[in-house]
């Protein structure tokens, strides 16, 4: 089942991958930029599913934390993937043997992506949410216990600010009050020490190959090629992009309209709103209303709800098939509002807790695609 | 009593308006001339009175056939202030190879630069500027692009490297991408470019153009104002897209319209475009400029392939996209051919009057039926990407093929606006511009509300406006918005105002 990603791949698997972002998981063009720039025409990262590591070996998944828009000015940092990757390096002795994306939906699969191709490894065909989410507590590894990585190490703009070499039995790590996700006191800590450096900062963190067997979204990152090709396929026939994405996601196409309105407003530190649209053509008197907080979380048709987060809630520009983002929302963009189905590990009683609508701060049960 | 002359050089013809207090007075037309400025002076001379002016406008794309083109280009050093920051997207990264190739631009990577809250990411270095402008001197390079990281809050880095580098070598052109572009630093650092590209080519064509007009010389830009000769000449990059934005506005204005749709049916496609407190609502992607990617904002287009030439599919009533472009003169059946146009059908509907209504006896109305009821769909599908459920603006039809509409939009209970002098909107929308100021700020807002930010905001637009020469009492701002730099506690906010107002003319 192993596959290779190519530099040609990289326009598909990030197309993809921003389809999968929600709406947010921040803008990857940049990130496309580094990559294309640093992969050379022949070199080829293998693809791998997580059972074809070898056993007691580790897989190191480099993140950027921080704000999108800050991405804009500071485009992705090799000091502060290099830094990183060679504190968790140093401290899990050589038994790194692949790479992987803690969060398949926008900008992060872009950082794996490059260190495999320099460390001439593997990247895992998985991440930690089959989507995007605005916060470290919402991935897999963190719901299903198993942190925030072991180790972990922060860095910067100029290199390491941190590294953590915490054991997965220390008491401390498990502490947090009762009602709270697991992983929450970690992300607070984080978010505290990005908006100090800069609104940017990079987590490296490594994973051992038995806990992500465990807790791994496998094969969103063939997901995200085969929706990005399926899109660029469709474009150069002049077929039905949308159409195209449905059938490659087996996803739900809901409505095809026009953004009529966008209200938003900034509360602790992200971005809320809501999005009306409008039907249009075949669709035309209906109306939805998307609400989001950096990606979309609920649909409703009037006081109908009919998807909720952790489905995913994607955007899609009708004509071209580009995935329009929570940040560049403005009335007039044509746009199908398309479901797809959450992965089955964010579908349980305990991942509803940590990514179901209540974790967002909504008094909504789990409305699901299938 | 205001006087302006407006011209608009296109690719087939240059027009010329003389307005007077808003009133067209007199127009000319004639074919543009391979030089230009003779096109202007015989456009000029065409108008009475024109030497009554105070201010010729001239909307031109010189500048952005240039850059199509390949031509005319100087080679420019980009310094990006904020090592090491941003040193993975180097200057240029992705532009087209041919680009690349006419010029020998360079790049330079130096301390300076802020971070979103204002700490400084390096302080700027007297010797390391000092280095770079003897680099230039070596190199003949005159002409200098400056970009900071998160240069357009904090512009003071990129305004003192510009005076350090005039001050090692005074044959230095500057360009700040603080003044040039927006948010996003590769976008804005490629417009800087762009437009340092261009100064030399600006500063002769503006010359030439001044020599050619007795009065102050103005230029039209992408977003609906003018700007001072000597303005424009160090910003060329502006007038990149000012032709759509030109024609909508004129239309629009002669139509005293400041909430519209405005539709232009030409002979191959209908193109629509909508204004919103007289200005056109701008598309949401990226502008890409001779293959090169920039965040300017391009008017919000929409085209369907009908026009006068489009052929027809009389079994189903179907319209273009196929048409028989400028060769309608000769294939259309009322003037002898053997191709059935829209055109035909609406000299067969009585609804023009052209070539020989004789020709088309054959056109029943069944055909006009069938026709109609496809065109009332496609129009009606045109419009509803413009306008809310419930939601009419007026209709402000321009182009050749404007009457072979008008009756059917009119039947749809449209309010329907055929101004006179269409065929001159582009010269009037450039006659008609005012200046304008933006400011694209982002604050830490833990010490400042959203409020307080947005009223900075506006005030620096404003400051911009007066500046670029508007009379105070007229400024007004046309936009404002906010976004929050998500994921950041404190709320760090990015706000961003654009203000317009009319000219002060100089007393005379």
């Amino acid at each position: 089942m192993s596959f290779e990603i190519r530099r040609a791949d990289i326009t598909a698997l990030t197309l993809g991958s921003t389809v999968l972002g929600c709406g947010g998981g921040g803008n990857s063009y940049y990130g496309q930029l580094v990559a294309r720039r640093l992969l050379s025409d022949d070199s080829a990262v293998p693809v791998i599913d997580v059972d074809e590591m070898d056993p007691g070996s580790f897989a190191i998944t480099p993140a950027v934390v921080g704000a999108p828009l800050v991405c804009l000015e500071k485009p992705p940092s090799l000091i502060a993937l290099h830094a990183g990757l060679k504190s968790v390096k140093a401290a899990l002795h050589g038994r790194v043997s692949a790479f992987f994306a803690a969060e398949i939906g926008g900008l992060q699969c872009i950082f794996p992506l490059l260190l495999a191709a320099e460390a001439g490894l593997p990247l895992l065909d998985g991440d930690g949410m089959g989507r995007a989410f605005p916060e470290l507590q919402m991935t897999t590894f963190a719901i299903y216990g198993t942190t925030h990585g072991l180790p972990h190490a922060l860095s910067g703009d100029r290199g390491l600010l941190s590294a953590g070499f915490p054991k997965d039995d220390d008491p401390a790590m498990q502490a947090r009050s009762s009602d709270e996700p697991p992983g929450i006191r970690f992300e607070r800590v984080v978010r505290k020490i990005c908006a100090a450096e800069g609104g940017l900062i990079y987590l490296t963190s490594a994973f051992d190959r038995e806990s992500l067997r465990r807790t791994l979204v496998r094969g969103s990152i063939s997901l995200a090629l085969r929706i990005g090709r399926a899109v660029e396929s469709a474009r150069e026939a002049h077929r039905d992009p949308v159409a195209a994405i449905v059938e490659a996601a087996e996803g739900k196409r809901f409505v095809a309209g026009k953004v009529v309105d966008v209200e938003r407003q900034f509360r602790a530190g992200h971005d809320w709103g809501t999005v009306r649209i409008e039907g249009v053509d075949e669709d035309h008197g209906r109306a939805a209303e998307i609400a989001f907080k950096n990606e979309y979380l609920v649909l409703r048709f009037g006081d109908q709800v009919a998807l909720t987060v952790p489905d995913l809630i994607t955007l899609i520009e009708t004509e071209t098939g580009t995935p329009v983002s929570t940040d560049i929302l403005r009335p007039g963009l044509r746009v199908t509002v398309v479901g797809l189905p959450a992965s089955p590990l964010l579908r349980t009683a305990a991942a509803l807790k940590s990514v179901g609508p209540c974790a967002f701060g909504y008094d909504l049960p789990y409305i699901s695609l299938k | 009593m205001k006087i302006v002359a407006g011209i608009d050089v296109g690719g087939t013809n240059t027009d010329a308006v003389l307005v007077r207090d808003g009133q067209i007075v007199a127009w000319s037309k004639i074919p543009t001339t391979p030089d230009v400025q003779s096109g202007i002076v015989a456009a000029l001379a065409g108008l009475p009175d024109a030497a009554l002016s105070r201010r010729v406008h001239i909307g031109t794309t010189a500048f952005t056939n240039a850059l199509i083109e390949r031509r005319d280009l100087a080679s420019a050093a980009a310094i990006r202030l904020g090592k090491p920051v941003s040193e993975s997207l180097p200057p240029m990264t992705e532009w087209p190879p041919d680009l690349q190739s006419a010029v020998r631009n360079q790049s330079h990577f130096v301390s300076g630069g802020r971070e979103y809250d204002g700490r400084p990411i390096g302080e700027l270095n007297r010797d390391e500027i000092r280095r770079v402008a003897r680099q230039l001197a070596a190199s003949n390079v005159t002409q200098v692009a400056v970009t900071a990281v998160f240069g357009t809050s904090y512009p003071d880095d990129e305004t003192r490297a510009a005076e350090w580098l005039v001050e090692d070598n005074p044959n230095l052109q500057v360009s700040l991408s603080h003044r040039i572009g927006r948010f996003g630093i590769l976008e804005r650092e490629n417009a800087t470019l762009l437009n340092a590209m261009l100064r030399p080519l600006a500063a002769r064509t503006l010359a030439a153009y001044q020599a050619a007009v007795p009065a102050n010389l103005f230029i039209s830009q992408n977003d609906g104002t003018v700007a001072h000769g000597p303005r424009a000449s160090e910003a060329p990059i502006f007038t990149i897209a000012s032709g759509p934005t030109n024609s909508l506005r004129g239309a629009a204005t002669l139509a005293s319209s400041r909430e519209a749709i405005v539709l232009d049916v030409g002979g191959t496609t209908t193109d629509a475009g909508v204004l919103h407190l007289g200005y056109p609502r701008p598309a949401g992607l990226d502008l890409a400029v001779a293959g090169v990617r920039t965040n300017f904002r391009m008017p919000d287009l929409c085209s369907i392939g009908i026009g006068g030439g489009s052929l027809i599919d009389a079994a189903t009533g179907a319209v273009g996209p196929r048409s028989v472009g400028f060769r309608l003169t000769d294939e259309a059946m009322v003037f002898g051919g053997s191709t059935l146009t829209l055109t035909d059908v609406a000299v067969a509907a009585g609804r023009i009057d052209l070539g020989e209504r004789s020709r088309v006896r054959l056109v029943d109305a069944g055909i006009v039926a069938r026709v109609d009821s496809y065109l009332r769909a496609r129009l009606a599908r045109l419009l509803e990407n413009y306008e809310r459920l419930g939601q009419h603006f007026p209709i402000i039809l321009v182009g050749g093929g404007a009457p072979l509409i008008e009756e059917l939009l009119r039947g749809l209970g449209r309010e329907v606006v055929r101004p006179a002098h269409a065929d001159v909107a582009n010269a009037y929308g450039a006659a008609m511009a005012q200046v304008g100021g933006e400011a694209d700020l982002t604050f830490s807002s833990a010490a400042i509300s959203r409020e307080e930010a947005l009223a900075r905001a506006e005030r620096e637009a404003h400051r911009r406006a007066l500046a670029a020469g508007a009379s105070p009492a007229s400024i007004t701002i046309v936009e404002l918005e906010d976004a929050a730099l998500s994921y950041l506690a404190g709320d760090a906010l990015r706000v961003r105002a654009r203000a317009v107002g009319d000219i002060e003319d100089p007393a005379s």
